[in-house]
């Protein structure tokens, strides 16, 4: 079997429940490894305070299936996961030979205002 | 005469009122909730930055001298080329019939931890003030 869609198979196994949303735009929900980025020694676990607010600076790991292109998703677009959503911050398509066999993101996960 | 415990209450409802801020948000600075990770519109934050009292009377117990008020614009990078410049402007228009003495506008920086624009201003106000507990005391 195509190793790209072995590795489709195995985020089915491993992964979450995510969407694609851009616009007006979703995509059919698919199966993908979100995971939070973390080390134990240099990462922040408290929120920094700023004047309108504490900002929690969250960086997520993205592995995703081959047949969903999160490149051609715009700067607006986001990746729903349940209730949460997250924003790409660098996208990467891993492909050997020629062939897509993953793609590879950093995400940061969204805060809402409740007014907006 | 102004309350002091009434000072960034007064100041935000003063600006607030200004229709030019109508679709903007203008809160107290530090509120306990999460800022939103992208900015969509500009937000205002202010908050008291320093007061300096005296005796303005003999054998009374009258305060004045100065207080200053920062009012932080946190505007969205989106929102770079001539909103910085309307928020000074309006934001003085909005207080300017009050007793201000000084006005202080920084340079725009980037904050990376904010994700936005940041411009603080410092207005400073020449007034007498009253504390809630004086007036009482002066009561009784």
């Amino acid at each position: 079997m195509n190793k790209a869609y072995q590795i489709k198979n195995g985020l089915k196994k491993v992964g979450k429940r995510v969407c694609l949303v851009d616009g007006d735009w979703q995509s059919a929900p698919f199966y993908a490894v979100v995971e939070q980025k973390w080390r134990s020694n240099k990462s922040n676990f408290e929120f920094s305070e700023t004047e309108i607010g504490r900002v929690s600076v969250d960086y997520f790991t993205y592995i995703g299936p081959f047949d969903h292109d999160i490149e051609t998703v715009s700067e607006n677009g986001y990746l729903c996961c349940g209730s949460e959503k997250y924003i790409f911050k660098k996208k990467e398509k891993v492909d050997v030979g020629g062939t897509v066999q993953y793609f590879w993101a950093i995400l940061r996960r969204v805060w809402e205002d409740e007014n907006d | 005469m102004i309350k002091a415990d009434n000072i960034i209450d007064d100041f935000i409802a003063k600006i607030r009122a200004n229709q030019y801020f109508s679709d903007k948000k203008v809160v107290c600075a530090y509120p306990y909730s999460v800022k939103p990770t992208v900015l969509k519109k500009v937000v205002v934050a202010a908050g008291i930055k320093e007061i300096h009292l005296s005796d303005a009377s003999v054998g009374q117990n009258v305060k004045a001298g100065s207080y200053s008020v920062f009012a932080d614009a946190f505007i969205p990078f989106a929102l770079s080329d001539t909103v910085p410049r309307q928020i000074v402007s309006e934001i003085c228009k909005s207080v300017i019939k009050d007793n201000i003495v000084s006005v202080y506008v920084s340079e725009i920086k980037a904050s990376r931890t904010a994700q936005c624009l940041v411009l603080r201003m410092d207005l400073t106000f020449n007034d007498e003030l009253c504390f809630d507990t004086e007036v009482n005391q002066n009561e009784q």
